[in-house]
């Protein structure tokens, strides 16, 4: 050993404790600078993976109960808690497309087409089912008589009170014309 | 961990709680015995171990269950993905500080569980006493003070009789010594993986 690496104090500037742990960055700055006042160059790699490897030995490179349970809940429980059906990014591309082909199926479709003549003839009985039953017909017609009578006058009475509202809402306004 | 084979069935059938236990068993020593290790850096080791579960959770219905358990299985697992960042980052710059290499031939066989991983922490430390034992005693005695008993700077080179500055290239001697005397002995120092 040179004279010269005695008066050199090349780290003393971090904290020596004995918290230094397995891959704390002072072992390479400690093998760096004895490196340099050894009058070498290069890689100190080798050096400091034998310095890690007493440390190990030494005591093991712990993982904190505080970043234990940190990488558990931020990191890694999000990634494997399955993600809801409504949050689903697919849903809000799949849920668009479908609604709006329903849409244009219930639109575009000819409600009479459903019963095609030929479908009508090899299947009397959904004809049947389709049309409603003589007796239901009938008392249905036998309804809508009274209900067309009683509604036809209450049509009328509107239409009446109506013309008398705008009769006199005329009436005022040409009175008010006249004296102005 | 009690009932792990119930567990990790548990886990295996979607129980999150179940999988949580898994992790919590064995998260810590997948870090210090395999990670730190292989890496040489504790982000690293950090980033492989998010990854390791994440996969171990995706994978683990193809998992079959054997008497050691599921942590030889993890412990491939996070194995693959330290490789993989390796290779991904470039091998050569991320290995940096990583020994792995050295716990490998410490001990006789891979380590099936956390009580074998110790133990074989164990054996390296006899191992380094012997090559200790090889070297000049200066060299190792600065290696015993300053990495294993963890004496301060200045208690190091109190005792050594030298100036702190000196101390650094004695620490760089020694470490250069032991790498020469391991290579000797035919132990796989400064390998890649």
């Amino acid at each position: 050993m040179s004279p010269r690496n005695a008066e050199h104090t090349p780290v003393p500037s971090r904290p020596e404790s004995a918290s230094e742990s397995v891959l704390d960055p002072a072992w390479e700055d400690a093998l760096r600078a004895g490196q340099a006042e050894d009058g070498e160059q290069g890689s100190v790699d080798a050096e400091l993976a034998i310095v890690h490897l007493f440390r190990h030995a030494r005591a093991v490179a712990p993982l904190a109960p505080l970043a234990l349970d940190r990488i558990w809940r931020a990191e890694i429980a999000p990634q494997i808690t399955p993600v809801p059906w409504w949050r689903r990014r697919w849903l809000w591309g799949v849920v668009p497309v479908a609604a709006t082909a329903a849409l244009l199926v219930v639109v575009l479709r000819d409600p009479s087409a459903d019963l095609s003549s030929a479908d009508a003839a090899r299947s009397p009985t959904l004809i049947a089912a389709a049309s409603p039953a003589p007796s239901s017909a009938s008392a249905l017609e036998r309804q809508f008589a009274q209900l067309e009578g009683d509604a036809r006058r209450e049509l009328g009475g509107n239409v009446e009170r109506g013309r008398g509202v705008l009769r006199s809402q005329l009436l005022a306004m040409a009175s008010k014309g006249d004296t102005q | 961990m009690p009932d792990e084979r119930l567990v990790v069935a548990q886990a295996a059938a979607g129980d999150r709680r179940a999988f949580e236990q898994v992790y919590r068993a064995y998260a810590s020593t997948l870090f210090s015995y395999v990670l730190v290790p292989m890496l040489g850096d504790r982000d690293d080791a950090h980033d492989c171990l998010r990854e390791t579960f994440v996969s171990a959770h995706k994978h683990l219905g193809t998992f079959v269950w054997q008497d050691s358990g599921i942590y030889p299985w993890l412990k491939t697992l996070a194995k693959n993905k330290a490789r993989d960042l390796l290779r991904a980052s470039g091998r050569r710059q991320r290995l940096r500080g990583a020994f792995e290499e050295h716990l490998g031939t410490a001990g006789s066989s891979e380590p099936q569980n956390p009580a074998e991983e110790e133990l074989q922490r164990g054996a390296l430390r006899v191992r380094i006493d012997a090559v200790l034992a090889e070297l000049n005693p200066r060299y190792a005695q600065v290696l015993r003070l300053r990495l294993l008993e963890d004496r301060s700077r200045e208690e190091c080179a109190t005792v050594l009789e030298v100036k702190v500055g000196t101390l650094d290239v004695l620490l760089f001697r020694a470490c250069k010594s032991f790498k020469a005397a391991c290579d000797k002995q035919g132990l796989a120092v400064g390998a890649e993986l």
